[in-house]
């Protein structure tokens, strides 16, 4: 077997809290991923369990009052194995800003409000490139051009002056995913950017990820809630429940072989006939996602767990076991069928 | 494109002018009888003699004879083509003599006041809004509602206190003594500034409390917007990123209260300059609405009704400048 190269993003045991006037948010609870080089992450889970906090929290860039109080983001960019953890940076310092926008790119859900209504979109890519980048400014309005080409965006010399509310959704989240790109990062995370577009419009922006992030060689995370999704482009799938991670594995194996409760449950959530829009059913789930403010002791997933083992499960928070390469589970009953 | 809309904007403000002009000219014509009632009765009580010619003159001049129409027509073509607002009663003087110096004098008063308020509410409101819940922030909103909560006559006389006993400074008057009716020279002009910094002051102050207010408040609705997010995800400091997108688009409202922020200043300027007894328009305009002087009452109305039209077209271009949806005619 050859020995797998270090990821290029290893997160272990993330804590990020949001200190409200009402309590404590506990966000994301010491949630483990990592992601390899040149592959497309999926992170799933219900409404608020924290996916895009988790996003956020790469970059540093969580709002107030939300802090990463805990755990480790290792960035690895080179693949030396010396890799910079980024949770112990200052997120007003200068190291993390060199990394934000050339290293590791983000594009946002809603294009609209996402980008300034009163820039240009030339202008607000372009400032990503000046910004990480010694060239005139010819050759910055050529590289905004070129990438605007990239995305798909026609006549992109004259989209260059083009304001936000004189395009079409699509053509915004294209400027978007190109104002990400332009200083071509080894990380791409796309914060659900399919979510507020139109069913047609979705597709054709997916085939471009998928296109750019074979030319460009990056790894992408994308956070998501619909698994039909998940299955067109994902080849690692991370679940998500309230904060921590309940499993991560290839993506064939997480839908052909789910081995946490939750991630069955997320499973049978989808409608048959190949319904794409499986997202919105996922609260067919018993129960509901717990109050934030006070999340359930032992297990997160044990109130509306069907396997759930009083005594156990909501006493004792389980462990999390790796069952093969790449594949971790966290829940007593995988833990058990390890050690047996 | 910008050209058009500036283009646009001033043929709007043409009607609104017009109107202006109609309203203030049924204010000078509401008190019961024309003018020259009001000249021979106020002559009669003063047992002054009455010139039969003169009159008919005056009557002619202003066509009190024909319809309210024509009236107007003389009225308002007398002031476009000719600088003739009529004759002030109270003064005996046109009233463009009377006004001339002391409009420019509120104007400069105004400006004066409003760069204040703005540089002084700004940084402090964008400081509050950035550190919110900070002492600082604390700090500003104590003082904020203390400049709210004092009268202007109050803060009138603790600065007239203030500049007479430690600055040593003649109190009131926007000039000294020597200078009030020496022409204009290097002299005049820094001991008008020495002056002007009261009634700025006072006038100013509860504007520099609201204002700072709405900064705060405009800032912050923007501060965590998604547009501010992609800015920082794409490395920019903050500083720069605080300048260039959040306090871009919260500048709108900000920049949209020039137009009406002018009257609010002038009329706040009457109180102050009533008790300062300042060189300004504000007494004069009392004393003429006092007795009736129309005319000079009238004119005012009118000078400061078109003023108040050209800083909203000025707030409204800087408005396009700032915010193309504006100049696309999309907001
Ligand atoms: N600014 C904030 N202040 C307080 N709590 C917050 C803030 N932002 C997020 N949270 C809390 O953090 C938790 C995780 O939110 P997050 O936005 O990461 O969820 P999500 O998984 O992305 O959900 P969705 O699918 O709806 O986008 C939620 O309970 C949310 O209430
Ligand atoms: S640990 Fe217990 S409650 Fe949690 S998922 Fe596993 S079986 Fe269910
Ligand atoms: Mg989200």
């Amino acid at each position: 077997m050859v020995e797998s190269p270090p990821p290029l993003l290893d997160v272990r045991d993330l804590r990020t809290h949001f200190a409200t006037d009402t309590g404590m948010v506990t966000a994301v609870d010491g949630a483990s991923f990592s992601v390899p080089r040149g592959k497309t992450v999926c992170v799933v889970g219900e409404s608020g369990c924290g996916k895009s906090v988790t996003g956020r929290s790469i970059l540093r860039i969580v709002d107030a009052p939300g802090r990463v109080v805990g755990g480790s983001i290792l960035w690895d960019r080179d693949g030396t194995g010396d890799p910079v953890d980024l949770a112990t940076l200052d997120p007003g310092g200068p190291d993390i800003r060199k990394i934000r926008g050339d290293e590791i790119a983000m594009v946002f859900q809603e294009p609209m409000t996402s980008l300034s209504p009163v820039h240009t979109i030339g202008s607000q890519i372009a400032e990503s490139v000046r910004l990480h980048t010694d060239l005139d400014d010819d050759a910055v309005r050529g590289r905004v051009i070129e990438v605007l080409g990239q995305v798909g965006m026609p006549r992109p010399e004259s989209r260059y002056d083009a304001y936000t509310f004189q395009l079409s959704g699509g053509m915004r989240q294209r400027a978007m995913i190109a104002m990400a790109l332009v200083c071509h990062p080894r990380l791409l995370i796309a914060d659900e950017p399919t979510t507020a577009l139109d069913v047609t419009t979705q597709a054709q922006i997916l085939r471009l990820m998928v296109q750019l992030q074979a030319e460009m060689d990056m790894s992408v995370l994308f956070i998501t809630h619909d698994m039909g999704v998940v299955a067109q482009i994902a080849d690692e799938v991370v679940v998500m429940y309230l904060g921590t991670v309940v499993e991560t594995g290839p993506t064939e194996q997480i839908f052909t072989d789910p081995r946490h409760p939750y991630t069955r449950a997320l499973l049978q959530a989808i409608p048959r006939f190949g319904q794409r829009r499986a997202g919105r059913a996922l609260s067919i789930i018993p129960g509901s996602v717990p109050d934030p403010y006070r999340r359930p002791g032992g297990c997160p997933f044990h109130p509306r767990c069907a396997q759930a083992r009083p005594g156990t499960c909501d006493v004792v928070e389980p462990a999390t076991v790796t069952v093969a390469e790449r594949r971790d589970v966290r829940c007593v009953l995988a833990a058990e069928e390890v050690h047996s | 494109m910008m050209t058009q809309f500036v283009i646009r904007r001033v043929l709007y403000m043409i009607p609104t002018l017009i109107a202006v002009s109609i309203v203030t000219f049924l204010v000078i014509q509401a008190p019961p009888g024309d003018y020259l009632t009001t000249v021979v009765a106020r002559l009669e009580a003063e047992g002054q003699y009455v010139d039969r010619g003169q009159l008919d003159a005056l009557r002619e001049r202003y066509g009190l004879d024909e319809s309210v129409w024509v009236q107007y027509w003389r009225w308002i073509t007398g002031i476009v083509l000719h600088g003739d607002f009529g004759q002030s009663l109270v003064y005996s003087a046109p009233v463009s003599d009377v006004i001339q110096e002391r409009l420019g004098l509120t104007i400069l008063l105004s400006v004066t006041t409003l760069a204040f308020v703005w540089a002084v509410a700004i940084p402090i409101g964008m400081y509050s809004a950035v550190r919110r819940y900070s002492v600082g922030d604390y700090a500003a909103t104590f003082v904020g509602f203390i400049g709210l909560a004092i009268p202007n006559f109050l803060i009138a006389l603790i600065l007239l206190y203030v500049s007479y006993r430690y600055l040593g400074q003649s109190v009131g008057g926007l000039f000294s003594p020597e200078f009030v009716d020496a022409r204009w020279n290097l002299g005049k002009v820094l001991d008008l500034l020495a002056h002007l910094w009261i009634p700025v002051v006072i006038i100013g102050t509860a504007g520099t409390a609201g204002m700072i207010r709405v900064v705060r408040a405009n800032l912050l609705d923007e501060l965590n917007r998604p547009y501010v997010v992609t800015a920082r995800a794409k490395g920019l400091p903050e500083r720069r990123l605080l300048i260039k997108y959040p306090s871009r688009i919260a500048a709108s409202p900000i920049v949209s209260t020039v137009g009406w922020l002018l009257p609010s200043l002038i009329s706040a300027e009457i109180i102050v300059s009533v008790v300062l007894s300042l060189p300004t328009t504000g007494p004069v305009m009392l004393r003429a609405l006092e007795s009736q002087d129309m005319y000079l009452a009238g004119s005012f109305l009118l000078v400061l009704s078109v003023l108040t039209v050209v800083g909203t077209l000025i707030s409204d271009i800087l408005l396009a400048r700032l915010d193309p949806r504006i100049r696309y005619g999309r907001r």
